[in-house]
């Protein structure tokens, strides 16, 4: 296992490289100039040429990559051009942040999307299927910046239950993760009624019946431990997700995270925070699909890595 | 099963241990209220306070400082030599006792106050003002803003309290240039110190309140400074926070989760009418919005098209129902009345239909024409909203546009082409707080942001001639008679002057809010 997962890790590197290029690429050939923004809307141009030079944009394209590359392989990340900061500390402060949120979102998705789609698909056609999935469907439909501002209106302005920002972490984290977490938790919930009602077909599952295993052990037992793989990777999707941050929900919360940093670097063009924001986010992103493939073969032994 | 739940287990325990010691210290991502927002008996009966805007303070280096959010809490810190009054219509003199012009007007000496000490302990006095000076202009500083002292040649000492600037012409209105954030005053020693990457987490400027703590995009914490040279601060703490959501910061103003919400919408004010709880302040701000006319554009350099604009628009109705009746004041003339020296008597372009069409015959468009009206979203209140209600109007003239929203960078780059936008709409200001810098950059025929192919040789001269008027009174008259060529040639269509709207907590008192969307935040009291 130790050999598949070295061997991962040295695979990611050409897709970090490609990741940097096509990012690198993006954002200097979006159209924009950053020495403007950077200098502000009442510049002059004089003001506009000392920026461009500071920051050596009126070098070419190649040169600014490749000092780009030279600095990131010495682990510098760059300095942001919209707060004269260096990324990496930025990216220390709200990086742990957006994993906190998407861990805790992922979590409590999993917990109760498994528990709707498990009620669902056992009591298929009830009430309580149709219950679930009316759930679902709302946590799926429904935008986060109007669930989040509604949570916020109903249990911060009206009833008063919740302070909109609070010292206490696990209270600051309420609004925020149903807000984030609906969506994981319908798509979960989705994913796990469809994935129970294709295993509970199946004809082992109705050879353990006529064994006269107690229902509680052929779902619990056969049932869920087969469906789980499907279950695992979309949870690894929406983990995956989140950790690219929740833009809308960071606005609307002031949750300190990567999503608004990365749109508002996009905005300001500062192409630093862009492409190691992003960066970050890929190197993220390919070890949560890393850590499922390992959970697969923890999950369900007759998966072999090699 | 059971591994399934210890997996969920582990996860939970993990974010536990992530939640404690990581990230902002306070509260994990959220940022926390400054003990004003749930303090109970003792923050409501203290002067803390909790400030929320819509972006974060950038920089706390003055040199660096290229937005207003970012002066507005700057300047808190640090003073400038001169000031604008609380109403924003005089300059006053701050960390200058007084200030005379050479007679051939190519120096100002200023006699500074005494006993001001920077919060480092550095004593502010004539050589501080010449190092500042010197760091903005120095190209190796590579300050966006040295343009704040266009003009300076050099900056001599003549005694620890005096300091004689030389300038490379005359300028008139040199003590209001130094009302801007730019040129406001840092401690020598600790530029020294820290250097320039460093002195933005160690400021030390002479103003009333000081830097306690700041942890980027989480808070800033500004406390009072006990050894004010001034008027005794009575604001003990701010606690300053960017929540960008407009919605939020409005509850949050109502829940007292903050005691001063910069930025309201003005859609949203109607929430906050009838709570008694919180006060909607609104001052009429530098910044002008308007339709821009590039008479590049075919029929756009014909003036009698762009009077025909002017009377298709119903900037009236822009005001009262897009805007609320809040987000913006009924224009006046050509550029904000909050910028000084702007003409307030120039005819606004009631909506007038019937001379609209008139003006499109004689012009030779009886039938109108197809435009491209561009707009940004989200940059100015309502702003698609507005461009799309013009374009109704313009229809009622038989011009057909047709709306096109770019993201501001590319709105920019657009704009410079200056080929490519025809009508579009734009916001404008002035960083000098004076007309005059409006008329260099966007109406000035080589001026840098004259995106619109204005060149009118009368205009330019009286621009060329501002820095020989005898006086005051006389540039004053020279730039209401560029003020008026303008307007008379329908060069623009302005629409309103932006204002900005501060929602605060009813028992909140003493902030002062200046057009240039700075304010006063150290005298603050409940009451």
């Amino acid at each position: 296992m130790l050999k598949y997962i070295l061997k991962r890790i040295v695979s990611v590197i050409p897709v970090l490289l490609a990741v940097s290029i096509l990012v690198f690429l993006m954002v200097h050939l979006m159209p924009g100039d950053p020495a403007r923004l950077i200098a502000g809307e009442m510049a002059t141009e004089e003001d506009v040429e000392r920026v461009r030079e500071k920051y050596g944009y009126d070098q070419p394209l190649y040169v600014q990559y490749f000092r780009y590359m030279s600095n990131l392989l010495q682990g510098d990340l760059g300095t942001s051009t919209r707060t004269q900061r260096p990324v990496a500390t930025e990216l220390a402060t709200r990086f742990p942040n957006t994993l906190e949120l998407a861990l805790v979102a992922t979590a409590l998705a999993s917990i109760l999307g498994i528990a709707f789609g498990l009620i669902s698909a056992q009591l298929r056609y009830s009430i309580w299927d149709n219950i679930s999935m009316f759930i679902a469907l709302i946590g799926l439909s429904i935008p986060p910046f109007y669930l989040g501002l509604m949570l916020m209106l109903i249990f911060c302005v009206n009833l008063g239950w919740l302070p909109i920002s609070s010292d206490v972490w696990y209270i600051a984290l309420i609004l925020p993760v149903i807000t984030v977490g609906a969506r994981s938790m319908a798509v979960i919930a989705r994913m796990t009624r469809s994935s129970m009602l294709e295993v509970l077909n199946q004809d082992y599952i109705l050879n353990a019946r006529a064994h006269g295993f107690s229902e509680k052990k052929v779902v619990f037992g056969c049932a869920l431990k087969n469906s789980m793989n499907t279950i695992v990777t979309s949870m690894g999707l929406q983990f995956g997700t989140l950790l690219g941050g929740a833009v809308v929900t960071e606005k609307i919360f002031g949750w300190v995270g990567i999503g608004d940093y990365l749109v508002t670097a996009i905005k300001a063009r500062d192409y630093q925070v862009v492409q190691s924001t992003i960066l970050v986010t890929a190197v993220a992103f390919v070890f949560v699909n890393l850590f499922i493939d390992i959970l697969y073969a923890f999950i369900n032994p007759r998966i072999k890595l090699s | 099963m059971k591994k399934l739940m210890a997996l969920t287990l582990a996860l939970l325990m993990l974010t536990t241990v992530l939640s404690g010691c990581g990230g902002t210290g306070n509260n994990g991502g959220q940022t926390n209220n400054g003990g004003a927002a749930t303090g109970g008996e003792t923050a409501e009966t203290s002067n803390e306070f909790t400030f929320v805007m819509g972006t974060e303070p950038t920089t706390m280096d003055v040199h660096f400082c290229t937005d207003a959010a970012t002066s507005r809490i700057l300047l808190q810190v640090h003073e400038t030599l001169f000031k604008w009054d609380e109403n924003s219509e005089n300059v006053i003199p701050w960390l200058v006792e007084t200030s005379t012009e050479a007679e051939d007007g190519l120096s100002w000496t200023f006699k500074l106050k005494e006993g001001i000490k920077f919060h480092d302990g550095t004593d502010f006095n004539a050589e501080a003002v010449k190092y500042n000076f010197e760091r903005l202009l120095d190209p190796a500083t590579g300050s966006s803003k040295a343009s704040a002292l266009q003009g300076v040649t050099s900056i001599e000492v003549l005694s620890d309290y005096e300091v004689k600037i030389n300038l490379s012409g005359r300028n008139l209105i040199f003590e209001q240039t130094l009302t801007n954030y730019s040129t406001a005053i840092m401690s020598p020693t600790a530029c020294e110190e820290y250097g320039l990457e460093g002195y933005t987490n160690h400021p030390a400027g002479t103003g009333p309140l000081k830097l306690e703590s700041w942890e980027p995009g989480v808070e800033m914490v500004l406390v009072k400074n006990e050894d004010y040279w001034g008027e005794e601060p009575t604001t003990d703490r701010l606690t300053v926070r960017a929540v960008s959501e407009d919605s939020s910061r409005v509850m949050m103003a109502m829940t007292g989760d903050a005691d001063i919400s910069w930025g309201i919408s003005p859609a949203l004010v109607e929430n906050l009418e009838g709570n008694e709880d919180v006060t909607v302040n609104t001052v009429t701000g530098y910044r002008t919005i308007y339709i821009a006319i590039n008479q590049n554009y075919g029929p756009l350099a014909d003036s009698r098209v762009r009077a025909a604009i002017n009377y298709a628009i119903n900037k009236r109705e822009i005001v009262d129902n897009i805007l609320y009746g809040v987000g913006g004041t009924y224009p006046s003339g050509y550029e904000s009345s909050a910028v000084a020296n702007a003409a307030t008597d120039l005819d606004p372009y009631e909506q007038d239909l019937e001379k609209a069409r008139q003006l499109m015959a004689e012009a030779g468009y009886p039938d109108g024409f197809d435009i491209r009206l561009n707009t940004p979203e989200g940059r100015y209140a309502m702003d698609r909203q507005i461009a799309e209600a013009v374009q109704y109007m313009l229809a009622e003239i038989g011009i057909n546009a047709t709306i096109e929203v770019l993201e501001w960078g590319t709105y920019q780059e657009r704009m410079l082409s200056k080929d490519y936008m025809q009508l579009f709409l734009l916001g404008k200001g002035s960083s000098t707080g004076d007309v005059e810098f409006d008329f260099l950059m966007h109406v000035l025929s080589t001026g840098g942001q004259n995106y619109y192919g204005i060149n009118n040789p009368e205009v330019d001269e009286i621009l060329n001639n501002l820095s020989s008027a005898a006086d005051l009174e006389e540039r004053s008259q020279m730039l209401y008679d560029a003020q008026k060529l303008v307007n008379d040639e329908y060069d623009f269509a302005t629409l309103y002057y932006e204002n900005q709207i501060v929602a605060t907590r009813a028992d909140v008192q003493g902030l002062v809010i200046y057009s240039n969307e700075t304010a006063d935040l150290a005298w603050l009291t409940r009451g």
